[in-house]
């Protein structure tokens, strides 16, 4: 989310630079706590803003309800789901959505390795983003006649005892779609799913960076960009003619080099699929 | 099987504090102390931020000081401001959401990449291979255990025992309550923040909700570890947080594992077990009981419902 944030005003800053007006903004956590952030959007709407970005689904939802009597623009960023968060079809209300192209990171996963033959599930249930993803992965593996096995938590402690179970059933690949409270957990599990040869497929480069092995989709400063791009449209030239959300092109494959030579996984099976990046574990 | 198990008892040995904090407030003192969700985060957050500026060692002995000084706020307000125990608590940790906060940089979570955590270097010495982490976990909470007794076996400890069991009796020794408190109340957040400080340098990474429902969890760990052991003597209390929380963990890997019960169940689940844990000792009451009064048939004399 910070990664957003960040992309989000650098584009602004940019933007500004490019036309030579000046862009004010200010950047506020809601800790995604709803009671924070009904008193920042509120605020933001009470102050006459021009736009609100709220990035992540609570803060679009209770943004969108800020807003709702002074029709202020809502510009949000990274909602997998923009219809499952009923912010579709609201004319002041438009974004960027992150959908995650879960056919494709199932494919990834075939095209790794085509014996699989089953596959684990790593989820919360307090993710809204999550549900879509996990709903089509199943789908897949069903129609492929693959078994699967579901393991959800919503504390670090409780990521680390599914991942645990997860590895004792012998999975063998686990996907995760872009989660945020096992991304918060990655750190702990990464070299437990390691050290037992599984592979995690995950929905974000994040987790990547933080030692899942793979994952196919949305640059979250690309997105931050257009993000603030389409911010600056509504701005400048109104809602009209927006769509309800707009898609990120993704296909940018990315790969943790240090997780696949501890799997001892060849991920050049990938080459040929997408925009191939690889990282090592590292801050960012 | 054996993977979980280690798990299990990497979580029960890492959390167990918890549950001794709560013995020695909940049980020796007898003062429902709810500071620890948040003395948990903070133990966690300081050790974190410590670890991350390369002193994973000084991070554990700072987030037992800040724990400790959490406790002594909770302590403050209930001893020298009148505050209700339970509330004083409460407010701790509601104020404790911004220290973390603050102590996490204004930042959500912090997380550690390739730092050298108490558990990195321990595992570099190549003792105990991969179950490294279980035993360091384990030497660090049976050492504070048995501290925590060798301090209850003191005059200080004593005075802080009998201040939970007969405080006018204590006032009459001219021992100060609200000093036994604030010491007891100290001595149990430092534990509670020893215990996030290991689980955030276990798990890389700390996080403003990490502690959510933690004194829930650890006071059914404690109920769970007295009702195995028995609660006669101190020492017993002390070893059933320690039972207690592996037993809880293990209970939770093995619903995970088994999927006995959908996912989606498990809090259900696992809040029936620590009620029936929890009532059993009625239970077995009860039973007797019934057996008596169906078999009434030599009384010994001896007995009484």
């Amino acid at each position: 989310m910070d990664e957003i944030a960040n992309a989000i005003t650098a584009e602004l800053d940019a933007i500004a630079a490019e036309k030579g007006v000046t862009i004010k903004y200010e950047v506020y956590s809601g800790q995604n706590d709803q009671t924070t952030i009904k008193q920042i959007t509120d605020q933001a709407v009470a102050d006459g803003v021009d736009a609100i970005v709220p990035i992540a689904t609570l803060a679009a939802q209770v943004s969108t309800v800020s807003a709702e009597d002074t029709k202020t623009p809502v510009v949000y960023a990274a909602i997998s789901d923009p219809e499952a968060a009923e912010l579709t079809g609201i004319d002041y209300v438009t974004g960027t959505s992150d959908a995650l192209n879960t056919e494709f990171i199932m494919e990834m996963m075939f095209a790794e390795n085509p014996d699989i033959e089953k596959v684990g599930l790593l989820y919360s249930l307090s993710e809204k983003n999550s549900e879509t993803p996990i709903a089509d992965a199943k789908a897949y593996l069903d129609a492929k006649g693959i078994a699967y096995s579901e393991q959800t938590a919503s504390t670090n402690d409780e990521v680390v005892a599914a991942a645990s179970a997860l590895i004792a059933e012998g999975v063998d690949a686990i996907f995760t779609p872009t989660d945020n409270v096992i991304m918060a957990a990655e750190l702990a599990i990464y070299e437990d799913l390691a050290n037992a040869g599984i592979p995690h497929y995950t929905g974000a480069d994040s987790f990547v960076r933080n030692g899942a092995f793979a994952t196919c989709g949305v640059n979250y400063t690309d997105l931050g960009t257009k993000t603030a791009d389409l911010a600056y449209e509504v701005m400048t030239s109104g809602m009209d003619g927006m769509e309800d959300y707009y898609l990120m092109d993704g296909g940018i494959i990315t790969v943790n080099t240090e997780t696949a030579d501890k799997l001892g996984l060849d991920y050049s099976a990938f080459e040929s699929m997408g925009e191939l990046v690889t990282v090592v574990t590292s801050e960012e | 099987m054996l993977f979980i198990v280690q798990t299990a008892l990497e979580l029960g040995f890492l959390y167990a504090l918890v549950p001794m904090a709560l013995f020695l407030s909940y049980r020796v003192l007898d003062i429902a102390d709810l500071t620890t969700d948040g003395c948990f985060v903070l133990g966690a957050a300081v050790s974190v931020v410590m670890t991350a500026a390369g002193h994973p060692f000084l991070g554990i002995i700072c987030a037992m000081i800040a724990g400790a000084l959490a406790g002594s706020v909770t302590a403050f307000l209930q001893t020298h401001l009148g505050v209700p125990s339970i509330l004083a608590g409460i407010i701790t940790n509601t104020g404790l959401y911004t220290i973390n906060l603050m102590v996490m940089g204004w930042s959500a979570n912090v997380s550690l990449l390739k730092t050298e955590t108490i558990f990195s270097m321990f595992k570099s010495t190549g003792i105990a291979g991969s179950w490294h982490e279980v035993l360091l976990a384990a030497i660090i909470t049976i050492l504070a255990g048995i501290l925590l007794l060798l301090f209850l076996r003191t005059r200080i400890g004593l005075s802080v025992r009998a201040t939970g069991d007969n405080m006018d009796m204590v006032r009459a020794s001219s021992i100060n309550p609200a000093f036994t408190i604030t010491i007891g109340l100290m001595i149990a957040n430092a534990m509670t923040g020893l215990s996030g400080a290991m689980v955030g340098q276990y798990q890389n990474t700390v996080d403003i909700n990490g502690g959510t429902g933690i004194v829930v969890i650890g006071l059914a760990c404690l109920i769970i570890g007295e009702t195995v052991l028995g609660r006669r003597t101190i020492r017993k209390g002390v070893v059933a947080a320690v039972v207690g929380s592996i037993i809880y963990r293990l209970i939770y890997a093995i619903v995970l594992y088994t999927k006995v019960v959908p996912v989606q169940g498990l809090k259900l689940i696992t809040a029936i077990v620590v009620a029936l844990a929890i009532a059993s000792p009625r239970i077995k009451e009860w039973i007797a009981f019934q057996k008596k009064k169906n078999g009434f048939v030599k009384p010994t004399g001896k007995e009484e419902v």
